[in-house]
């Protein structure tokens, strides 16, 4: 793309700077103004509260960010002449792009926010622990920075910042024009910045923050131990953001499977993308137990269900619900830095990846099946059975051999190469180094024996800044140097490059590596007094200052190098993978406009190298994408359009206010009102949405590409069957759970004692009577009978409305009994499983409305009904899954 | 820790001292040695194979084929150290959970924000101290009042959650008398009194026990 | 692929469904005073075959590439190890 550019590039140095103030600046001043009084109202609020230090260092940090923030994308509307912003304006653009080099870019700098947020806390947890009986910070703002600090580095920043680049460069290496749902990728950034802004808002309110560390181990979460509005607006954050991620991992597999450009098999794909995949299918199923799990404890603390206090269910519930997704959310972290390894070392070693093979077959059939049968090593000392400990023993020293593979074929690779030690080549072993020192130190941890010193001690915390912050972090700094030049079009300042690398590396041992001495020492302890601890916490202490100032050589580098850097030549590294390729001149071309005035041009960072679009001509929605490429190809200036869509942030921004109010329900004054607002908002945009699908607004047409092995199964399709199948997870959690509990319970009722079974009968006889119904419409539309489908689809509504009627009967009567969520387990189980499936009906219903007014409009025809097909598809499911929920409460 | 390389001061140490220290004491020889291995694999590579900045027209290499053995050798090697590592940790874990036979005593523990309760046999209990016999199987049943605590004793590598609702056990035996000040700490993140949560730990010849215990027997 | 092919008649499919429910209504009434465990058994191994019936006929799993099946397996593998790694953390 900016091999184009570069022609291009000395005049856009030229242009003139804005003279008038452009309606963004305007904005941005605006909002401005709102933050100060904001932050007076809060300062004003929190002033002589005991949590007002943490507060205001909050406050401190937003502003900071958010300064960074107006600096970095400030840059384009400065640097670019009056052309640029005829047609579109810097906010809209950046607000509404559904663009993923787009996203990609949001996904980084948003990261690095976040990265800010996360080390800050932790500069203060090193503060306060740097000598003992030190009183910096008091018990509570301690527990809450440690726990902040970890959600927000695991969860804000590591792994999007490595979906950063999988936007940016997956679609590239692949050659694909996009991700497959554009509007859901900008979905999926919109929560995902949002969650974390109501994480980071939640110190303000009533209780402060989630304060029991990251694990949130259970019953310490419950009201009774972490009372407020503050944590359960954490929890919400943190439940929207698995949502973001769901949708997210749905978005990459068929992108993946279905978007792949001509040529691109399987055995063309980079290694990065290759890792993206093997993350992405870790994620799909892996992140809906934490969320059924955060739905339990959402439930407890609003609804009243006892899932996490009660014995029968409890703490060790909890921990096998949280591990289970925990471990394998450790190699989530670890997988796509990986892949960003495995494309630096061969291009900067001169030398192809040794055993590339072997380290795909190592990664895909042990380290992703294995990561979900390892979780119990985390519990070894809790009383679950010797031989479930000895098992989930091997099976985790076990999953230390694909590793050794993959760093095996890394080191051959390096050995008998040519390597150039730039940044990036230097940040990938450095992050190989570190990996190796925290990997031993995992076979450690995976032993029982050892188990009973270390576990909970900071051997742990050693081990996993070892391999998150070293072997995550650094690959992806050297990702972000070996990419830089490719999104900027600009190379970085190779010395600065190199100091930070140096730097980084010493201050990070001396950091994480007198940790490894702290054996005895427990996790997560506000301070301490005992003489032979002194030492190493100093030590880390100075190394963690260091370690933190020096990140900013990074952050210097790369606004300096972005407005003043060398230009980057097309393939800077000599790079073979399809990203460094030329682009097309065309990036897009599909009919995904509205109107001329939604164009907008899409580019990576567009620091001096904007693309004038003065002469892009209106584009007709309806034209063919032969038809706008010629029209738009007006010499060499290019036009690059992207789809843009409003409903993405906005959607994400109503749920945000909704959870907010859902949050602070206890004040009924407050909380109602935000939670009208917020459902209202989040309510319109999704009609928008469903307007704008029903009248073909924002489409993209499906290209004939490489789909191997899913050669007939569209791409609408194959992201029902993912989402299915992450649902599947969700179910198979929670019934677990209503198992698991049900077993440890003393008394069960019997059947047909708590639930009549009679009433069962009837609602299961409806429901399962509705999937040969929605058949029976897809039938009809194949047919080509409009009206058939619609009587059929009217029929499946109706049916499908009795049964959720027959349910909500059911609740009534038994809240006329005096029998609530928190009345027993048996009851706190079925209200919560028949509320999610419930749920999912009342989806159902709703998608049938939908579906039911396009039908109306003529929206369905034979030839065009996916939607309707994809319809059944789910309903049934929602249907299979009552047959289990009718088994467990009516019979069994 | 030199003095663990006489075998007259293992036999003198408590039971699950020397089990933690022998397994930990393999491990640690066996991950050094393969860290120095790898990392000093991959320093040797890179001083020896780098090349000056600006060297240009560097083709792609193929990717070493003849290095196969070289890879096979080392997952070979690999796996041989798991297998060791594996059977040493199955022993020892084994170790743990068989308490040895002979006289013991067995104590209930109840972990509360923010402190620890020890309950004897015969009625009475202590906050905050815990005083046993030496020479004698002492094992601790553990349990919770409120949350998710983890009592540990890191002097004597035996650690164990104390969960609402459930029980679990641990055994130590110790064989020389000692006072430890906070010898009993808690090990999982409990609320704003997590990091003075500790109990001191005593050990006593046996007859003195037996005087203090029968003294507070009711 | 050919549309014709995908057809089926959804009353059968219908009328299994409903009757392995009333198999599994019938085995609560008379065979549960008999042994629990053998009528839960039974409970389960019938919604497993109306679950399987509905997949494969109203979800279409009968008429896709049997690849899409091949990587159902997967969330079964994983629903597998949940169900019994949480469970046998129970027994003592």
């Amino acid at each position: 793309m900016f091999l184009i550019y570069k022609s291009k590039m000395g005049e856009e140095e030229l242009a003139p700077v804005v003279k008038s103030r452009p309606s963004s600046q305007t904005a941005f001043y605006a909002i401005l103004a709102v933050l100060v009084v904001a932050t007076a109202v809060l300062v004003d609020l929190n002033y002589g509260t005991p949590a007002e230090r943490l507060v205001f260092s909050e406050v401190v940090i937003i502003w900071g960010a958010l300064l960074l923030l107006y600096f970095i994308f400030n840059r384009p509307f400065i640097a670019t002449s009056e052309r640029f912003r005829k047609t579109e304006s810097w906010v809209k653009r950046w607000l509404y792009t559904t663009n993923h080099k787009d996203i990609g870019i949001l996904y980084i700098v948003t990261a690095l926010f976040y990265a800010f947020v996360g080390g800050m806390l932790a500069e203060f947890m090193r503060t306060q622990l740097a000598v003992p009986q030190n009183h910096f910070l008091n018990p509570l703002e301690y527990n809450e920075a440690v726990s902040i600090h970890g959600l927000v580095m695991i969860f804000w920043f590591l792994s999007p910042l490595a979906f950063g680049f999988a936007n940016y460069f997956v679609p590239l290496q692949i050659k694909a024009k996009d991700l497959a749902f554009p509007r859901l990728n900008a979905l999926s950034y919109w929560t995902y910045a949002f969650s974390g802004l109501l994480v980071v808002l939640a110190f303000f309110l009533p209780g402060g923050d989630i304060n029991g560390g990251w694990t949130l181990y259970s019953p310490l979460t419950s009201n009774t131990f972490m009372p407020g509005p503050g944590p359960t607006l954490g929890f919400a954050g943190f439940t929207l953001l698995i949502g973001s991620i769901t949708i997210s991992s749905i978005n990459f597999i068929v992108t993946l499977v279905a978007e792949r450009g001509p040529g691109v098999t399987w055995s063309k794909i980079p290694m990065f993308t290759w890792f993206i995949l093997f993350t992405v299918v870790q994620m799909l199923f892996a992140f809906p137990d934490l969320l059924s799990g955060m739905f339990m404890l959402i439930a407890d603390r609003l609804a009243g269900t006892i899932f996490f206090t009660s014995t029968a269910g409890g703490a060790l519930l909890w921990d096998n619900i949280f591990w289970f997704f925990g471990h394998p959310e450790v190699y989530i972290v670890l997988l796509p830095a990986f892949g960003a390894i495995c494309e630096v070392l061969p291009v900067f070693a001169r030398k192809r990846l040794f055993g590339k093979n072997a380290i795909l077959v190592a990664t895909f059939a042990l380290v992703v099946p294995f990561s979900f049968l390892v979780w119990g090593h985390h519990m070894f000392t809790t009383p679950i059975p010797p031989t479930e400990k000895m098992a989930f023993m091997v099976s985790t020293m076990g999953i230390s051999l694909p590793f050794d593979v993959i760093v095996i074929a890394w080191l051959i690779t390096i050995t008998g190469g040519s390597l150039r030690l730039k940044t990036p080549f230097l940040f990938a072993l450095a992050s190989i180094v570190v990996f190796i020192i925290g990997g031993i130190a995992g076979v450690f941890l995976a032993s029982v024996p050892l188990d009973m010193l270390f576990r909970g001690s900071y051997f742990v915390v050693a081990h996993f800044h070892y391999v998150m912050v070293g072997a995550s972090v650094f690959g992806l700094f050297a990702a972000f140097y070996y990419w830089f030049p490719k999104m900027t079009g600009r190379m970085y300042n190779e010395f600065l490059g190199k100091l930070h690398f140096a730097l980084s590396m010493i201050s990070f041992n001396l950091l994480y590596f007198p940790m490894y001495f702290l054996m005895d020492m427990p996790r997560r302890i506000v301070t301490y007094n005992v003489p032979s601890w002194t030492l190493p916490n100093l030590l880390a202490t100075i190394g963690g200052y260091i370690f933190g100032a020096v990140q900013f050589i990074l952050v210097a580098n790369f606004i300096q190098s972005m407005r003043n850097g060398a230009p980057a030549p097309a393939n800077p590294w000599d790079a073979d993978t399809p990203e460094w390729e030329p682009e097309q001149v065309l990036e897009e071309v599909n009919g995904g406009f509205t109107t001329p005035a939604k164009i907008t041009p899409s580019l990576g960072l567009g620091v001096g190298n904007s693309p004038p679009i003065a002469k892009a001509p209106a584009v007709d929605a309806l034209r063919s994408a032969q038809q706008a490429a010629t029209t738009t190809q007006a010499g060499p200036s290019v036009v690059v359009r992207h789809h843009v869509s409003t409903r993405p942030i906005v959607l994400s921004g109503g749920i945000s206010i909704a959870l907010l109010g859902l949050a602070m329900l206890q004040y009924a004054y407050l909380g109602l009102p935000i939670l009208a607002i917020g459902a209202t908002i989040a309510v319109m945009s999704i009609v928008g949405w469903a307007w704008d699908d029903m009248n073909s607004v924002f489409r993209i047409p499906e290209g004939i590409t490489e789909k191997w092995p899913f050669t007939q199964v569209s791409r609408l399709k194959l992201g029902m069957w993912s989402l299915i199948f992450s649902d599947v997870i969700l179910f198979a959690t929670i019934l677990t759970g209503d198992a698991y509990i049900r077993i440890n319970s003393p008394t069960w009722p019997a059947p047909n004692t708590l639930h009549p079974i009679v009433l069962g009968t009837i609602s299961t006889f409806i429901l399962l009577s509705s999937s040969p119904a929605a058949y029976m419409a897809l039938d009809s539309i194949r047919k080509g009978s409009t009206r058939g489908m619609l009587s059929w689809l009217g029929v499946t509504l109706a049916l499908g409305a009795i049964f959720d009627g027959f349910e909500f009967y059911e609740w009534w009567q038994l809240f006329s009994q005096h029998m609530y969520p928190s009345t027993s387990n048996a009851l706190t189980t079925y209200f919560f499983t028949v509320g999610i499936h419930a749920t999912h009906v009342l989806i159902g219903l709703l998608v049938m409305v939908y579906l039911i007014i396009k039908g109306l409009r003529g929206g369905f025809t034979k030839s065009n009904h996916e939607a309707v097909e994809m319809f059944g598809i789910y309903w049934s499911f929602v249907d299979a899954l009552w047959v289990f929920i009718f088994a467990f409460f009516f019979l069994l | 820790m030199s003095h663990y390389l006489t075998l007259s001061a293992w036999v003198l140490q408590p039971p699950t001292v020397v089990n933690f220290l022998s397994e930990y004491n393999l491990f640690l020889v066996l991950g050094i040695g393969a860290a120095v291995l790898t990392i000093g694999w991959l320093v040797y590579a890179t001083v020896k194979y780098r090349v000056k900045d600006g060297s240009k027209d560097l083709e792609m290499k193929p990717s070493g084929k003849n290095d196969n053995l070289r890879a096979w050798l080392t997952a070979v090697i690999t796996i041989g150290i798991l297998a060791v590592a594996l059977i040493t940790a199955v022993q020892a874990t084994q170790f743990l959970y068989n308490a040895p036979p002979g006289p013991d005593l067995v104590i209930t523990v109840y972990g509360f924000q923010w402190g620890w309760n020890f309950t004897y046999p015969n009625g009475y209990s202590d906050i905050g101290h815990l005083i046993v016999p030496a020479n004698t199987t002492i094992i601790l049943n553990i349990t919770s009042k409120d949350v998710f605590h983890t009592l540990g004793i890191p002097s004597l590598y035996v650690k164990g959650d104390a969960i609402p609702g459930q029980w679990t056990s641990l055994w130590f035996k110790v064989t020389q008398t000692e006072n430890i000040t906070d010898g009993i700490r808690c090990y999982e993140l409990c609320g704003i009194g997590h990091y003075d949560m500790v109990a001191n730990l005593s050990v006593v010849p046996q007859a003195q026990f037996q005087e203090w215990y029968s003294s507070v027997s009711k | 692929m050919d549309e014709e092919k995908r057809r089926f008649n959804p009353i059968p499919v219908w009328l299994a469904v409903l009757a392995s429910t009333a198999i599994q209504i019938a085995s609560v009434y008379k065979l549960r005073q008999y042994s629990v465990v053998a009528t839960d058994t039974l409970i389960l191994l019938v919604g497993a075959f109306e679950v399987t019936l509905i997949g494969a006929y109203f979800m279409h799993l009968k008429f896709e590439q049997k690849s899409l099946l091949a990587v159902a397996l997967i969330p079964i593998f994983i629903v597998g190890a949940m169900v019994f790694g949480i469970l046998a953390s129970i027994v003592r």
